[in-house]
C-alpha cells in the first residue's frame, strides 16, 4: 500500500517536525520505497512465535534506593537557550 | 621518534614506563598528525588543551611508578559519548552546542584507566548511516583512498585508527556502526555482546541494539581495551553481571579442532568478487590453522535488514523524542506555541535521515500499524536470533562471513537511494537483532587496493574465543600491518 502526501504530512505531524512544501514528494516518494522494502516481512511466518523486545529478556532489574550527587541546577540550565532565573522559559501552554 | 603512533598499546605502555619518550610527547604528536590531516575531516573536535593536561598529569603518575595500562596514552572517543564539560554533538546540528554536564561510563573507565582523549570523532549524525556522510560537519574521507567513504558510522573513529592519528578509538555499533567502517578502512573492531559495556552517557539511537566498542589497528590492542571497557553498570540496567575473563589471556592459543561456521546464506549474489575471494582465503587459513570448517545455515539473513528497519527506527523516533529544544539543543528563532517551538527546532535541527527515520519510527508504532509492522518485526527478531542459537548449539564455535558485502564505495554514490544505502549491513545487522559480540579484522584488498574485512561473530558473552582465533588468523597473515599511505 502506498502512502499518500496526505498521510506523510500527518506522521509529520506526529513526530512534531515540519517540512517545505516542495520536498513532500520526495519525502513520500523514499517513505513508501522503505515501506515496500520492510514489508518482505509479510512472507514470514510468526505463527507461536513471541515477540522480542531484549535480547536477555530481563524484567525489573532494581537497585537500592539511595541518594547519589546528581546535577546542580546551574548544570542543568547550562545548556538551555533561554532562562528565566532558575526556570527555563517556554511559550505559554495554558492559556 | 617520529613513528610512535605505529606503536601498540603493550609497546606504548613499555615506552613510556621506560621513560624512551613521554605522554606530553606522544600526545602533542597525535595532536599534531590531527591538525595536518585536518582535510580527512576525522574528528569534530579537538581537545589540546585538555589533553596536554591530562598528558602531563600521566607523566606525573608514570614516574611515580603508578601507571595503568592506558596511562599516558592518546584515545579517540565517538561525538556519540558524553565527555564531561566538552561538546558532545552527536554530528547533528540539533546538538551543535551541546557542553555534556557528565562522563559517560566509557569515558569515565578510559579516563580512569590513565587514557589521553584527543578528541571526539565525526559520525553519520545521532549514528544514523552507513557512510559518514550523514553528519553535519560534512562526510570523513578514507585514508586509503580520499574518494571513498571510511564507512559508518563510527567513520571518524576508523579514519583516525587508519591514517594512525590515534592508536586506538571508541565507536558504537547498532547495526554495523564500528565493524563495517573498520572493514572499509582497514582496521580492526569489536562489537561485545549487547550488555557487556555500559550504555550510560551514550546518547541513545536505538537502546535494544546500540553497543560501546574499541576500534584499533591489532586484535592485541582490541583486547586490552575490551577489558577496559567491560562491566555491569548500576547506572545501566542493560548491562548484565557477567563474568569478564581477561580477553588476552587467550590470544596465542591454537584453534586446532575449533568449529567455524560458514552460512551459505552469506556467499550470494552482490557480495563483490574480491571480497568473496579474500573471505574464501581467510577461510581456507583457518582451515589450515587447524579450525574444522563445516557449512551452516541461518535461513532468515534476508529478513534481518527489513526487520531492523522497523525496531531500530521505532526506537529511535522514541528515543529522539526527548529532543524538544527547551532543556538544551537549538531553538527556533520562530514558533508561536510550544508544538511549533517542537517541530520548528525539530525540523531546523535534524538532517534528513535523521528524519526519515523518526518518520518511519513513528508510522511503524502508529494505532493501526503497531501490529502489522512493530510487533511482526520483534516476532522476526526471535526468529533471527534463534538462527545463531541453533548454528551455535551443535555445528560451530564461531561464525565467519564478510563484514560487508562491497568494499569502500564513493562519497556521494548511494546517497540518493536509503534501501540501497541500508543493504550495505546486509551481514552486520543480524548481530546486533541478536544480540551477540563479533568483530572485524582486516582480511585483504580488492583490485583497487581498497581493504576488505572478514567478520567472527561469536556465542553470547563469548568474546574470548573471537580474539583468540582471529589472533590466530591475524598473526599468521600481515594485512593489520599495512597501512594507507595518503
Amino acid at each position: 500500500m502506498d502512502l499518500s502526501n496526505e498521510d506523510i504530512l500527518k506522521i509529520i505531524k506526529l513526530a512534531r517536525l515540519s517540512a517545505a512544501n516542495e520536498d513532500i514528494e520526495d519525502l513520500t516518494k523514499n517513505f513508501n520505497d522503505i515501506l515496500h522494502y520492510i514489508e518482505q516481512l509479510e512472507e514470514v511466518n510468526v505463527d507461536n512465535i513471541e515477540p522480542l523486545a531484549h535480547v536477555h529478556e530481563v524484567a525489573n532489574v532494581f537497585r537500592e534506593d539511595v541518594s547519589s550527587n546528581s546535577l546542580t541546577t546551574e548544570q542543568a540550565l547550562a545548556n538551555t537557550k533561554e532562562r528565566s532565573g532558575d526556570y527555563i522559559k517556554v511559550p505559554l501552554i495554558v492559556e | 621518534m617520529s613513528d610512535f603512533l605505529n606503536l601498540n598499546l603493550k609497546e606504548l605502555r613499555e615506552g613510556l614506563d621506560k621513560k624512551d619518550f613521554s605522554s606530553v610527547e606522544l600526545t602533542k604528536k597525535s595532536l599534531e598528525s590531527i591538525e595536518k590531516n585536518k582535510d580527512l575531516n576525522a574528528f569534530v573536535s579537538v581537545m589540546s588543551e585538555s589533553a596536554l593536561e591530562q598528558a602531563e598529569k600521566s607523566d606525573e603518575i608514570i614516574s611515580k611508578g603508578e601507571s595503568k595500562i592506558l596511562t599516558g596514552i592518546p584515545i579517540a572517543v565517538k561525538d556519540v559519548i558524553l565527555t564531561k564539560d566538552q561538546k558532545t554533538t552527536c554530528c547533528s546540528k540539533f546538538l551543535e552546542n551541546f557542553i555534556a554536564p557528565y562522563n559517560a561510563t566509557v569515558t569515565e573507565k578510559i579516563v580512569s584507566d590513565g587514557s589521553v582523549i584527543v578528541g571526539k570523532t565525526n559520525m553519520d549524525e545521532f549514528a544514523m548511516g552507513s557512510s559518514n556522510e550523514n553528519s553535519y560537519f560534512g562526510p570523513v574521507k578514507n585514508p586509503w583512498n580520499k574518494d571513498v567513504v571510511p564507512g559508518g558510522s563510527s567513520g571518524g573513529s576508523a579514519s583516525a585508527v587508519a591514517a594512525g592519528l590515534v592508536r586506538a578509538a571508541l565507536g558504537t555499533d547498532t547495526g554495523g556502526s564500528i565493524r563495517q567502517p573498520a572493514s572499509y578502512c582497514g582496521i580492526a573492531g569489536i562489537k561485545p555482546t549487547y550488555g557487556r559495556v555500559s550504555r550510560y552517557g551514550v546518547i541513545a539511537y536505538a537502546s535494544s541494539l546500540d553497543q560501546v566498542g574499541p576500534m584499533a589497528k591489532s586484535v592485541e590492542d582490541l583486547a586490552i581495551l575490551t577489558n577496559v571497557l567491560s562491566g555491569k553498570d548500576e547506572k545501566d540496567s542493560t548491562s548484565m553481571q557477567v563474568d569478564v575473563p581477561n580477553f588476552s589471556s587467550n590470544l596465542g592459543q591454537d584453534i586446532k579442532g575449533l568449529r567455524v561456521g560458514v552460512p551459505k546464506e552469506y556467499f550470494i549474489d552482490g557480495v563483490d568478487k574480491d571480497v568473496k575471494e579474500s573471505v574464501e582465503k581467510a577461510i581456507k587459513q583457518l582451515e589450515s590453522l587447524g579450525a574444522e570448517i563445516v557449512e551452516i545455515s541461518l535461513p532468515h539473513t534476508k529478513y534481518a535488514v527489513p526487520c531492523y528497519y522497523i525496531i531500530a527506527p521505532a526506537e529511535a523516533s522514541s528515543n529522539l523524542s526527548r529532543y524538544d529544544a527547551v532543556r538544551y539543543g537549538v531553538r527556533a528563532d520562530e514558533y508561536n506555541s510550544l508544538d511549533e517551538l517542537y517541530s520548528n527546532s525539530r525540523s531546523q535541527g535534524f538532517g534528513e535521515e535523521v528524519k526519515r527515520r523518526i518518520l518511519v519510527g513513528t508510522y511503524v508504532l502508529s494505532a493501526g500499524y503497531y501490529d502489522a509492522y512493530y510487533v511482526k518485526a520483534q516476532k522476526v527478531r526471535r526468529l533471527v536470533k534463534n538462527d545463531f542459537t541453533n548454528a551455535f548449539k551443535d555445528k560451530c564455535d564461531v561464525i565467519v562471513s564478510p563484514t560487508a558485502p562491497t568494499t569502500a564505495f564513493n562519497i556521494g554514490e548511494k546517497t540518493n537511494d536509503p534501501v540501497k544505502m541500508y543493504l550495505n549491513d546486509i551481514f552486520t545487522i543480524a548481530v546486533n537483532l541478536a544480540g551477540l559480540p563479533a568483530m572485524s579484522i582486516p582480511c585483504g584488498f580488492d583490485s583497487n587496493n581498497l581493504p576488505i574485512g572478514l567478520q567472527l561473530i561469536g556465542k553470547p558473552w563469548d568474546e574470548a574465543t573471537l580474539f583468540k582465533t582471529s589472533y590466530a588468523y591475524e598473526q599468521s597473515t600481515d594485512w593489520h600491518k599495512q597501512s594507507p599511505k595518503f
